[in-house]
């Protein structure tokens, strides 16, 4: 039985057969592996890599209130969301959007998400096919530590929407200490550091993990259809655990906007407070690990659209307000659920700012990444599809234009996935399925 | 703790049995991923109790028809979750070799510590592969395993981090994280098929115990006898008697009552100061410690546990539930579970008027009568509530004048006079507001914003005036033991039911409610039917 | 054994195989159900503490400050002044305390506490603990509360020169004197919501750890005007907290057989307001809080609150070394106190029961802040003693929560 190599690089060239007991030869430092603008690998004239992140909001915001005027660059940023201002020159804003059930029950909370992320609206929540993230990183075909990182922000793991494959959503992590462990405990290499040695026991667990891959023909052969696809994410799982440990034997190549973070004690719940916190502390932690090369896409959900976000002292949590709360008949709309949409924006923008405070070359961490903001109604109090408010921040390096509203009257929501699975470069004519599936991006916002 | 025998035996019979699942003749017909306290369970029967299992690999699953056991079927390994069972695989496999323990379990010593012996490799392997796989290895298996042994062993120089290598293999492979439950044709209409040996063993074991098979049970599977029905009751006697059953019992309601919902439970300490985290904890083992002590113990009926009044309390929970309890211990004493009668006519009865059923279904800071009456239809009997139509206006509730009704039966009856929410509203609502005597922390009160509360209603016709009457009523109910009698059996099978079970249970439901509803009768029932065994058309695989 | 509450009947029958077959206890032996329309209302004590009232008048020179006042007086004492005083404070964590030539200054260090490692502290140079044998130094002459108003109670019946008058009922006679010596220090120089700060640490750490302290009342109808028994008992468990980190309400207390801390008074309520006739009291405590409490000639007045809880005052004449060893082992470090100054100001207010042989007044007139929640009372067997009434304060006991203010 063979060590099977994950990826042949220079790297693994110079090291010669790895039965384990081999020498890795380390390659000298490079005075910078960037050119002169930050933006290229020197050696192979590689750009720094996009990356790509989800960011979802429970309960959408209040319609009406959040449409800018003008279309378009140049945009008015309306009340409600004035709290995105600081970052509206690489945000752009995508109205009129609707998620098309076809006939199908309306699972609230649910299929708004579920078919913004995946193209496809299911008839029961127990179905869920592969998030639009899985086709950009397989065209990304990325060599990263983690395929990706998901985390959600009020304690349940189950409050995400991204999913590998058709066999279940991908559970999220819920806690910042454990995320920081995972990262930057054993097996960080930090890309910055002279001295870089490969941990032999790696090198053996690696090796141990490609062998129990071995098996997958075999155990594939054995199963029933049904399974079939199970066993076989399985094994894509097992694969992605063996090529974190890949990555963690080679050498990193430097990041100059790499730092490793600190974190103080994590306070999870459903409190706002609570979860502001937590959104805080894996903002911080994501950046960073982007920033660090440890993986190229990311999913963060506040929360549950069921249980998110309470007010201390109020008895009724969010989802109950947008139910409950009477219209204020001189407003015009319910006060204190559009207070809690605002505090959400605001969570968005310490994301977006967190990720633009990373410097790299003359551009940030930002500049090179798209993160694709989505909720799951148009109006929660009626469980509306329609007028859905979608958000993405950054450029992609360079493909994606911002500081645009984009007014789509009556479109799939879907065209935003799809015109993101552009940006990134992927090549295909359509996403989605039934009235959701898309054949055009839009070319307004694509470089 | 089972000791890891050396079962030559079953070695024997492994060599001469090619199970590496790519013979025509075994073929799979379930694939379900091992629970956090499945894979404790079974580290703790294999390795022993005093490794430490730090952390849980899976997350919790997916509910469908009413249990996680079945919505397992759907699901997969994410990346995060196989990362997390490879570290936990790494720590256990330095325990279980670790020089203290290796004594014990390893029963072969290499010739040089510093090379691989293949002979002991081997030995440890196929023993260890065993408990493992829950079924014997493969020639080919013990192979590749010792394989990874060899390059382990030569990478490090040391023949017992070679050993952890290949357990570390073996314990992140799919046979050991899924339960892999394989047919062979039924000998007797050889159209059917049923469930091997080891898989009888691995679902009769994890239906009674919640654990991976003991060394009793796996001598039974590789002697063939768990095949005919003598030889499985003896296995099913044997395990109905220990101990054990209750770990069986409590995976088992745990799942039928939703106990998964207290990984998020989050009532508001601020607005609910009695309910710490201690309580949420305590709440949670009264349940179970009341169900078991009711069904095993005592063997009463399954709908006693609706009307009964005795249960176990601790300090906190008596404070909160306002009873008062003996004080057994000095001060520094553990913590006791303390058995208590409620008095007669007490507001207070049964399995729904506790903490764990009133909190599970409440929201954080208010209690819900609709959540609460559509646990009861959903969980208890076995009733489908659809989803909310999507444009549902609340601003019928809404009053200018008096914004808040003062009690939450006022805001839902005002809900309920919409015809579009009045058909699943009447089939909720009445159950929990019954209920609405205890807040979402489980504290009673007989107003709510200085109004009184009114617990009446009625069922299948009959009025009740509160939640004792309605406790009453609900024991009659035929769907409330037929849903015990049906989500056992999926429970088993990890599936729905076909038709020709359906209507087996059907049968047995009706018998055992005029013999009583007894647990131990209905796992025995289950347990001996061949059906239980046998597999559905719909999941035999085509021919390739 | 029935009790009557509110109509309701109320029985407990306990489990074989953890006691003895399920059996109601001997209860019509018991002098607290003489007879059976007699109820009996239990409270587990949340909050106890040195009675405190500070106003204009009651510390006219100025208070004695708190712990580095005690210690820059000292050091001054020595022969420094203040700069170089504070200085040399400042350099006991670093240097051990020296002065700027370098000399050690033992002064510096605060007296009492827990024994310092080896078993032996010294101070100052001396070979002993000044704590044990506070006489060994002079007199500091701190200042003692004076002014019109103190709480308490009037324990000899009389309006004499040295007593109080009670700030909120007007009356009296008020025999304080632990007020005088005490009232002038910071940490005791306050008001309600504030209290005594060593006393609170000393007590939010003990009611974790130290079986609770109980009070019973019974009587015909408690709602009502008339005569009742109070009792006070030891438990044998620890009160439980909600999420607040108040004394939760309805907890379920055994009560500790020994008759050591069990006392009995005859009392009244009146107006909603409970008093005694007076008697003695003991009730074991646990250190680093009270070892134990006791006094002669003791009276109480406590208000029946709305919620079921009981808050008022306890007082009687107190063996003055009791209160002196309680902040001896607190140290002044923790105390906030000078030591030297509470032992000497201790002798001179004490004022009664004389020492046969000396004269001098062993015990000293003093008043207690107590707050009681309602709880259950149960005896070895499980029987219900006491019944607990009432909801219960949101906010009790050493609770400190941002919604204290919402009381």
């Amino acid at each position: 039985m063979k060590n099977r190599h994950r990826k042949l690089s220079r790297r693994t060239l110079l090291r010669g057969a790895l039965n384990g007991s081999a020498v890795v030869v380390g390659l000298p430092i490079l005075d910078s592996f960037l050119n002169d603008n930050g933006t290229a690998f020197a050696a192979d004239g590689a750009s720094l890599p996009p990356c790509f992140g989800s960011w979802f909001w429970g309960l959408g915001l209040t319609p009406d209130l959040w449409k800018p005027e003008t279309i378009g660059h140049s945009f008015e940023l309306p009340e409600h969301i004035a709290v995105l201002k600081p970052i509206k020159e690489k945000l752009n804003i995508y109205s009129g959007l609707q998620v098309f059930l076809d006939g199908k029950v309306n699972q609230n909370h649910i299929s708004g998400a579920q078919g913004q992320m995946t193209g496809i609206v299911t008839k029961t929540s127990a179905e869920y096919d592969e998030s639009f993230d899985a086709i950009i990183d397989k065209h990304l075909g990325a060599n990263v530590r983690f395929r990706s990182l998901e985390v959600a922000c009020d304690g349940n793991a189950s409050s995400g929407w991204s999913a590998r494959g058709s066999n279940g959503k991908t559970p999220y992590q819920v806690s910042p200490l454990d995320l920081y462990n995972r990262i930057y405990g054993e097996g960080f290499q930090d890309p910055n550091q002279a001295e870089f040695i490969p941990d032999p026991e790696v090198m053996v667990r690696r090796s141990v993990l490609s062998a129990v891959s071995e098996q997958r023909h075999q155990l594939l052969k054995s199963v029933s259809s049904d399974d079939r696809s199970r066993l076989d994410e399985y094994f894509t799982s097992l694969r992605d655990v063996e090529q974190k440990l890949t990555f963690e034997l080679d050498r990193p190549a430097p990041l100059p906007a790499c730092s490793v973070p600190s974190l103080e004690s994590e306070d999870i719940g459903t409190m706002v407070s609570q979860v502001q916190k937590t959104h805080r502390q894996f903002a911080q932690l994501l950046s960073h690990a982007l920033a660090c090369g440890q993986t190229r896409i990311f999913h963060v959900t506040l929360g549950n659209a069921f249980s998110t976000l309470r007010l201390p002292g109020e008895p009724s949590a969010y989802h109950a307000l947008t139910h409950e709360e009477p219209i204020d008949t001189a407003l015009g709309y319910q006060p204190k659920v559009k207070q809690l949409a605002e505090q959400c924006m605001g969570f968005f923008v310490e994301l977006v700012q967190a990720m633009d405070a990373i410097k790299e070359g003359e551009g940030t961490l930002l500049d090179r990444s798209v993160v694709f903001a989505f909720t799951d109604h148009g109006e929660a109090r009626l469980h509306s599809m329609k007028n859905m408010p979608v958000f993405t921040a950054g450029g992609a390096g360079g493909c994606l234009k911002t500081g645009i509203h984009v007014a789509a009257e009556g479109d799939a929501a879907t065209r935003v996935g799809f015109t993101l699975q552009k940006a990134f470069g992927v090549v295909s004519n359509r996403w989605g399925t039934e009235s959701n599936e898309v054949t055009q991006p839009f070319s307004e916002v694509l470089a | 703790m089972m000791l890891i025998c050396l079962l030559a035996n079953i070695l024997n019979a492994a060599e001469n049995n090619e199970r590496d699942g790519n013979t025509g003749n075994n073929e799979e017909v379930t694939f379900v991923r091992l629970s956090s306290d499945q894979y404790r369970n079974t580290i703790h029967d294999i390795f022993g109790e005093s490794i430490l299992v730090r952390g849980n690999g899976s997350s919790s699953g997916v509910r469908e028809a009413g249990l996680m056991a079945v919505g397992g079927r759907r699901l997969t390994l994410s990346a995060s979750e196989v990362e997390s069972y490879e570290l936990l695989a790494l720590d256990i496999a330095n325990q279980v070799l670790h020089p203290s323990r290796r004594r014990t379990l390893l029963h072969c010593a290499p010739q040089n510590e510093k090379t691989l012996d293949n002979e002991c490799a081997a030995q440890f392997i196929n023993t260890v592969g065993l408990h493992l796989f829950r079924r014997p290895l493969s020639k080919n298996e013990v192979d590749a395993y010792v394989e990874i042994a060899r390059s382990a062993t030569e990478s490090l120089s040391d023949f017992f981090f070679g050993l952890q290598a290949a357990l570390v293999g073996m314990m992140v492979s799919p046979d050991f994280l899924f339960r892999i439950e394989r047919s062979v044709p039924n000998p007797e209409s050889p159209s059917t098929r049923q469930l091997d040996t080891w898989s009888r063993a691995s679902r009769l074991s994890f239906f009674l115990w919640d654990t991976t098979p003991s060394p009793a049970l796996l001598e039974a599977a590789r002697s063939g006898e768990l095949m005919f029905d003598e030889g499985l009751n003896q296995q099913i006697e044997r395990m109905m008697t220990s101990p054990r059953i209750e770990d069986g019992l409590r995976a088992f309601f745990a799942d039928m009552l939703a106990f998964d919902r207290f990984d998020t439970l989050d009532i508001d300490s601020n607005l609910y100061p009695r309910f710490t985290k201690n309580v949420e904890d305590e709440a949670r083992e009264q349940t179970l410690l009341t169900i078991a002590d009711q069904l095993l113990n005592k063997k009463a009926d399954y709908r006693d546990l609706f009307d009964s009044r005795q249960t176990f309390l601790t300090p906190a929970l008596a404070a909160l539930y306002g009873v008062p309890i003996p004080i057994m211990q000095e001060l520094g004493g553990k913590v006791p579970w303390v058995p208590y009668e409620y008095p007669e006519n007490h507001a207070r009865v049964g399995l729904l008027s506790q903490v764990t059923f009133l909190s599970l279904f409440s929201h954080p800071g208010a209690s819900s009568p609709t959540l609460r009456g559509k646990a009861v239809r959903e969980h208890l009997l076995c009733q489908l509530i659809p989803p909310p139509p999507p444009d549902v206006d609340f601003s019928l509730v809404r009053d200018t004048d008096n914004p808040n009704f003062k009690t939450v039966r006022d805001r839902l009856t005002e809900h309920r006079n919409n015809p579009t929410c009045a058909g699943c509203h009447t089939l909720m609502d009445p159950i929990g507001l019954a209920l609405e005597v205890f807040d979402a922390s489980g504290v009673y009160r007989t107003t709510e914003n200085g109004a009184d509360i009114d617990t009446s209603g009625q069922w299948a016709g009959q009025n009740y005036a509160d939640a004792n009457e309605l406790a009453a009523l609900l024991k009659d109910d035929p769907t409330l033991t037929s849903c015990l009698v049906h989500r056992a059996y999926s429970y088993g099978t990890a599936r729905a039911s076909t038709p020709t079970e359906v209507q087996w249970l059907n049968t047995t439901h009706t018998q055992l409610r005029n013999e009583g509803v007894r647990w131990r009768e209905l796992m025995h029932r289950i347990s001996r039917n061949p059906d239980f065994y046998t597999v559905p058309e719909s999941l035999i695989m085509e021919d390739e | 054994m029935n009790l009557q509450n509110r109509g309701t009947t109320i029985n407990l029958r306990i489990s074989a195989f953890l006691l003895l077959s399920g059996l109601i206890s001997d209860m019509c032996s018991n002098p607290l159900f003489a007879a059976d329309n007699i109820e009996t209302r239990g409270y587990v004590i949340s909050m106890v503490h040195t009675a405190s009232y500070a106003d204009e008048q009651t510390c006219p020179s100025g208070t004695n400050g708190s712990r580095p006042d005690v210690l820059i007086r000292r050091v001054m004492a020595d022969g420094y002044n203040r700069e170089e005083a504070i200085r040399i404070i400042n350099n006991v964590r670093i240097n051990g305390g020296r002065d700027d030539a370098g000399n050690i200054v033992g002064t510096a260090i605060t007296i009492g506490g827990g024994a310092a490692p080896g078993g032996i502290q010294s101070w100052n140079g001396l070979d002993f603990n000044p704590a044990n044998i506070p006489g060994a130094l002079p007199d500091p002459n701190a200042f003692n509360a004076e002014g019109r108003f103190s709480f308490g109670l009037n324990l000899d019946g009389e309006v004499g020169l040295d007593s109080w008058e009670h700030p909120n009922t007007g009356e009296r006679g008020i025999d304080n004197q632990m007020w005088r010596v005490l009232g002038c220090w910071d940490n005791y120089h306050v008001n309600k919501p504030v209290n005594p700060y060593n006393e609170t640490i000393a007590w939010d750490t003990a009611v974790d750890a130290m079986p609770a302290w109980l009070i019973s009342i019974s009587g015909e109808d408690l709602n009502q005007d008339g005569e009742v028994t109070v009792a006070f008992d030891r438990a044998l468990n620890i009160p439980l907290r909600d999420a607040y980190g108040s004394i939760m309400s309805g907890a379920s207390f055994g009560l500790d057989t020994n008759p050591r801390s069990h006392n009995v008074f005859a009392g009244r309520i009146k107006g909603r307001v409970l008093t005694i006739e007076p008697g003695d009291f003991y009730i074991q405590g646990e250190s680093q809080f009270y070892p134990h409490l006791r006094f002669t000639n003791t009276q109480l007045r406590f208000e029946l609150k709305d919620d079921g809880s009981l808050e008022g005052h306890i007082g009687g004449y107190q063996p003055w070394r009791d209160y002196y060893h309680y902040l001896s082992v607190r140290g002044e470090t923790d105390g906030m106190i000078d030591l030297i100054g509470i032992f000497y100001d201790l002798k001179r207010f004490a004022d009664a029961a004389p020492d046969p042989a000396t004269g001098e007044n062993t015990a000293i007139s003093s008043a207690y802040f107590i707050e009681a929640v309602p709880a259950f009372h149960v005896d070895g067997k499980g029987s219900l003693l006491a019944e607990s009434v009432g909801a219960g304060p949101k906010f009790s006991g050493p609770a400190v929560s941002q919604y204290s203010n919402q009381q």
